[in-house]
């Protein structure tokens, strides 16, 4: 059974995630920040960063209703969180 | 006696709306698992707890003689105590009357097999000294112990064949008449017989002997069920609910769709189901089946059955070739390998791909001659390094334009950007080139997508793509199974006739 990450654990890969497959500087990773608007991701930069944390957190994303909703950076840390866990005990959807 | 006694195969029933959960959840209700001899009781264990936290609660015990396996009573009553149920199809191989006492306490259900491509059905099963090994000894001892009874479901199974077809509604009759639970299935083609195999019993007289069986059952039980593939009083819901774990533990969709989705001692059960396609396509199958069996008025409550068409079409998705709904309409099931022309938006001298030639999980096989001139064709002779990009992105538009094949039009596809791409050697006109193809992931319409171009064993190029495909999927006119599906061994639901 893999071990069910931190929230500051969770934080800190997903803000190494970014740093290191899009080049943001750490500085300007923090919660309030909106994904596309104010970190500069595009609609074509997302299945690289889809790839790049269900690699380094050993999740699957599927695109569904929660994924849409995703705006910040802090509602994918908690969407992060959440599957994990439904992930691990198997109670996904 | 009224309609409700029968047991055919009305023991493990699921109704709709869990059916629908499970899909939802991608978890399971019934597990196959295939106990070798020298299978590790470990693993097996292992993989039953583990298909138990994802609701499965019928395990069918499978393999060449699972009563082989010196440890597999301990099994059993080990899943007994997880309160799953279990079925033990078997020879009759090591039958005492102790055994059969132990089997009927933990109420397994027994479906002994009949040698198939032989006559003599009741024979194979009473009369003791004959070609049949130890059956007419076991089911002796079943008997004895108490089976059948309420708790403890004696079956027969049966591979309908030439040899068998004249004395099987006899057979089916005297089943009934000693409470027996017929598991008649029509026969399995090989493993890549795609065109060229036959079926020993042609469709009409599958669906008259289908239909004669329906009729005994009406007038002697009362029990109203449609003739349908693939199993004689069911229709198969194995594919949404249950998935085939080998005795090397290999997990697949059941045991006709024989394409593994990964292995249990790399992941978890719960991660394989999670991620594979295929299992997703085959849940979804209302919006994924191809061909014939789209238009039939059964369609939702059946989809055929998905190991004959894998066997003899090299695709899962294919309508059931050996339907006889679809006996007149045998050239719109598409079998692969086949030409891509049409399949995806570019013409030669642009195409350069030709041949879908397989699909598996999250990866597909397609190949190519390198042609004598062209766009991508050096004075020399020699196929320029940009044309292997544009290979595996028109391999990729292959893959996706056979997948989408039951919708109208071709999907829209375009390559958004190529990665680490690596060189190693050249074609030349004349050469047969073989892309290999890795979905890495899908995102929505978005995915990456590794490829590999070969000659013989030496591999040309090497690199990822990024693509964007429309998906076509409708929802429309989507038909959805009757209110009550049923699992016979955990897997199969009896037909309902249409309401209106
Ligand atoms: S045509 Fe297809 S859906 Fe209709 S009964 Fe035959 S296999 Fe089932």
């Amino acid at each position: 059974m893999k071990k069910t990450l931190s929230e500051k654990e969770v934080i800190a890969l997903t803000n190494r995630v970014l740093a290191e497959s899009f080049e943001i500087e750490e500085e300007r990773l923090l919660p309030e920040k909106r994904i596309f608007a104010d970190l500069g991701l595009d609609s074509l930069d997302t299945v690289d960063l889809v790839v790049a944390l269900q690699k380094r957190f050993s999740i699957t994303i599927r695109e569904d209703e929660r994924v849409r909703s995703i705006r910040s950076l802090g509602d994918l840390y908690t969407y992060i969180m959440t599957v994990q866990q439904e992930q691990q005990a198997g109670t996904e959807g | 006696m009224s309609p409700n006694d029968w047991r055919c195969g009305r023991d493990f029933v699921f109704d709709s709306g869990e059916i629908a959960k499970t899909v939802a959840r991608r978890g399971l209700l019934a597990l196959e698992i295939e106990v070798d001899p020298g299978g590790d009781v470990r693993e097996i264990w292992d993989v039953v707890g583990q298909a138990k936290a994802l609701g499965a609660r019928c395990v069918s015990i499978v393999g060449d003689e699972p009563m082989g396996h010196a440890e597999v009573l301990d099994l059993v009553s080990r899943i007994c105590s997880l309160r799953m149920q279990v079925a033990m199809f078997t020879d009759g191989a090591g039958m005492s009357a102790e055994v059969a006492r132990f089997l009927l306490a933990n109420e397994v259900r027994v479906i002994l097999r009949l040698a198939s491509g032989r006559a003599g059905l009741r024979k194979q099963l009473t009369e003791p000294g004959g070609h049949c090994g130890g059956l007419p000894e076991a089911f002796r001892s079943l008997r004895d112990a108490g089976y059948p009874a309420r708790n403890g479901v004696l079956g027969v199974s049966v591979i309908v064949g030439a040899e068998n077809y004249a004395e099987l509604p006899s057979f089916w009759r005297w089943l009934r008449e000693e409470d027996l639970e017929p598991h008649f299935e029509l026969p399995k083609a090989p493993v890549n017989g795609a065109r060229s195999w036959q079926s020993p019993v042609r469709a009409h007289e599958l669906h008259s002997m289908l239909r004669v069986l329906a009729e005994s059952d009406r007038s002697f039980g009362g029990l109203e069920w449609l003739p349908q593939p693939p199993i004689a009083g069911s229709a198969c819901v194995r594919n949404r609910v249950s998935c085939f774990v080998t005795a090397s533990g290999s997990v697949m969709p059941c045991q006709g769709v024989r394409i593994s989705i990964g292995s249990v001692r790399e992941k978890s059960l719960a991660e394989l189901l999670r991620e594979s396609e295929i299992l997703q396509d085959l849940r979804d199958f209302a919006d994924t089946i191809r061909g014939p069996c789209v238009d039939c008025e059964q369609f939702g409550r059946c989809h055929g059955c998905r190991g004959t068409a894998f066997r003899l079409t090299g695709d899962y998705l294919a309508s059931d070739p050996l339907c006889w709904r679809n006996a007149d309409r045998q050239a719109e099931i598409e079998c692969l390998p086949c030409g891509v022309a049409g399949v995806v938006p570019h013409q030669k001298p642009m195409r350069l791909v030709e041949t879908l030639v397989s699909i598996g999980e999250r990866n597909a096989v397609v190949e190519l001659v390198v042609p004598e001139d062209g766009p991508f064709i050096a004075a020399s002779g020699v196929l320029e390094r940009a044309a292997y990009p544009e290979i595996v992105a028109q391999a990729a538009a292959a893959w996706n334009g056979f997948k989408s094949r039951r919708h109208d039009g071709l999907p829209r596809g375009y390559l958004l950007g190529i990665k680490r791409f690596r060189f190693d050697g050249a074609a030349r006109a004349g050469d047969r080139l073989v892309v290999s193809l890795f979905k890495v992931a899908r995102f929505g319409d978005f995915g990456i997508m590794e490829g590999k171009v070969s000659k013989g064993t030496h591999v040309l190029a090497r690199g990822e793509i990024k693509v964007w495909h429309e998906n076509p999927r409708q929802t429309q006119g989507r038909r959805f199974p009757s209110d009550r599906e049923s699992v016979v061994s955990g897997v199969s639901a009896p037909p309902e006739l249409p309401t209106g």
